[in-house]
């Protein structure tokens, strides 16, 4: 049976598990974007994290390290519309009760996310310089897993906007999941992000077959109708080519008001995206 | 013709331009100038599709992102499209603003209806691309000047022209397009090989045979046509080695029935830029 702390680790789980819609570059790496594959493209994004977390609430003193891996699929159905699957798996998750000296580790997959997103306004203005706004609709499914996942399909709405302009670019969205469990399972959670990203190298494209190399700061919050919030700010880097792109990111708390999950201390991220 | 005249040609050369549909003398190089292509990453959605077009030489595409203008080798003797050029931009998610052709074949002013018209020609499939002459302009006033001073009399001129590719009034909807000329310069070569050629059954055997030939060290140019049969080849020596092209052709599996060359300096060109 699953306990009230479990409970409140697997809400974490998938806060922490819920990878931004990735579709191509300049796009962030904790946040959404409004940049699409072409009609027909596929694009892969593999994703891991580690996490260290702590819960001292209610009598628990809890220790989280949990390691994570996040696949998503990112496919152009046209130019305008992308459907996008993201399966997180916990690949490890060790919880450390600091009150009885125990432990315990475990790994599931938590729950699915599919999204459909369709372009509603674009501006190329120059060859480099573009403006886009998506809208973005989809779900949570369960992944039917006994810890990490829910029981109930979760509806999710929101949209995103982005402008590319010379070496800066600038992604802001809003996204809003209803919970459809009822009682004290069923918090809705509205998810807002904010990223600002800048091309270190090269100051211009000049060659046919560019890479380059650009820093990130994104805000990323999170608040939820049980009155929790968190805001992580959220350094990164990305290396991009016209194949694949790696990054690597830190999200570190700038602001936390949890009273239902634990306290993520630090999360780091490592992935890489690769276009077919 | 005075030399203001000359060059008031020229520009009025320089606005003219009907490009029918498809269209092929010997595309040889396209240039799109695409917008909004933010970073490397945007590269390879773009080029993805463009290489799908049949005609695209795909080793060569090169895209530089600050300019926004990405570069298209094309197969010798294959037939050109702006419609599928913009669908395929369309398609990765970008805009498409201009399309600019290089395109080498033989000139000919040709009498359309009431109307002479400026053709880029590939005389072996009569296949071409049309510089109709500005209904303001003297058109005959714009083919002498071509052939202002150049001797002989009205014949074919092998040249490579470079125009921008723009919808017509409707759009392009119909397929219809304008070849604004923004350049031109004549193609010099040595010799014009004229073969009569057996065994063509279908354009692929044509193609391939102008694919070989242009594979050849001497060869600038060559069309075939596989209807009539007709090769032309033209090199850069004035002596050509017409074994060596009759061998290249017969490798090919067909057979070279005649062959004939006609040396530059029968057919002088003087060109004005």
């Amino acid at each position: 049976m699953r306990t009230q702390t479990t409970a409140a680790l697997v809400a974490a789980l998938a806060v922490v598990l819920a990878a931004s819609a990735p579709a191509r570059a300049q796009a962030p790496i904790n946040s959404n974007v409004a940049l699409q594959p072409a009609k027909g493209g596929l694009i892969i994004r593999q994703q891991f994290r580690y996490t260290r977390a702590d819960f001292d609430k209610n009598g628990a003193n809890l220790d989280i390290q949990l390691v994570t891996s996040a696949t998503t699929l990112v496919y152009g159905i046209t130019d305008r519309f992308t459907v996008l699957l993201t399966t997180p798996v916990a690949l490890s998750r060790r919880i450390q009760n600091n009150s009885t000296g125990t432990s315990d580790t475990d790994s599931g997959v938590a729950d699915l996310t599919a999204l459909a997103k369709l372009r509603l306004y674009r501006n190329d203005s120059t060859p480099t310089n573009t403006a886009r706004f998506d809208v973005l609709l989809g779900a949570e499914i369960p992944s039917g897993d006994d810890v990490f996942s829910s029981d109930t399909v979760d509806p999710i709405v929101g949209g995103v906007y982005t402008i590319a302009y010379g070496r800066h670019a600038l992604s802001a969205d809003l996204l809003w999941k209803f919970n459809t469990a009822g009682g004290a399972a069923g918090t809705d959670a509205m998810r807002y992000d904010a990223a600002y990203s800048f091309r270190l190298a090269p100051a211009e494209y000049l060659t046919p077959n560019p890479t380059a190399w650009f820093a990130l700061i994104e805000l990323n919050g999170r608040y939820e109708t049980n009155a929790d919030s968190e805001v992580f700010l959220s350094p990164g880097v990305q290396y991009v080519t016209k194949r694949w792109i790696g990054e690597a990111t830190i999200q570190l708390p700038a602001w936390q008001n949890l009273d239902h999950r634990p306290e993520a201390e630090y999360v780091i991220g490592l992935s890489v995206r690769v276009q077919f | 013709m005075t030399r203001r005249n000359r060059i008031a040609v020229g520009v009025a050369i320089a606005a003219l331009g009907v490009l029918a549909g498809s269209a092929v003398a010997d595309v040889e190089q396209v240039r799109l100038k695409i917008d909004g292509m933010s970073c490397p990453f945007c590269i390879h959605n773009m080029e993805k599709r463009v290489k799908k077009i049949e005609g695209v030489e795909p080793k060569g595409i090169e895209s530089i992102l600050k300019t926004g203008i990405t570069t298209i080798p094309w197969k010798g003797g294959q037939s050109f499209s702006p419609a599928s050029l913009r669908q395929a931009v369309a398609d990765s998610g970008f805009t498409l603003r201009t399309i600019d052709v290089v395109v080498k074949g033989v000139a000919r002013m040709e009498r359309v209806e009431d109307v002479h018209v400026l053709k880029i020609v590939d005389p072996g499939t009569k296949q071409a691309f049309l510089l109709a002459p500005d209904a303001r302009a003297d058109r005959r006033q714009v083919w002498d000047s071509l052939m202002a001073r150049s001797k002989g009399s009205e014949s074919a001129r092998l040249v490579r022209v470079q125009g921008r590719v723009e919808p017509d009034a409707k759009g392009g909807s119909d397929g219809s397009w304008h070849l604004v000329l923004t350049g031109w310069a004549p193609v010099q070569f040595g010799a014009q090989v004229d073969l009569e050629v057996q065994g063509f059954v279908c354009e692929n055997c044509s193609t391939g045979t102008m694919q070989g030939l242009e594979g050849l060290d001497d060869v600038i140019h060559a069309q075939a046509n596989h209807q009539t049969g007709r090769v032309l080849v033209w090199t850069a020596s004035a002596s050509p080695d017409t074994d060596a092209l009759r061998t290249k052709i017969e490798a090919l599996g067909f057979t070279v029935t005649h062959a004939h060359v006609d040396r530059s300096d029968e057919h002088a060109d003087v060109w004005i830029n």
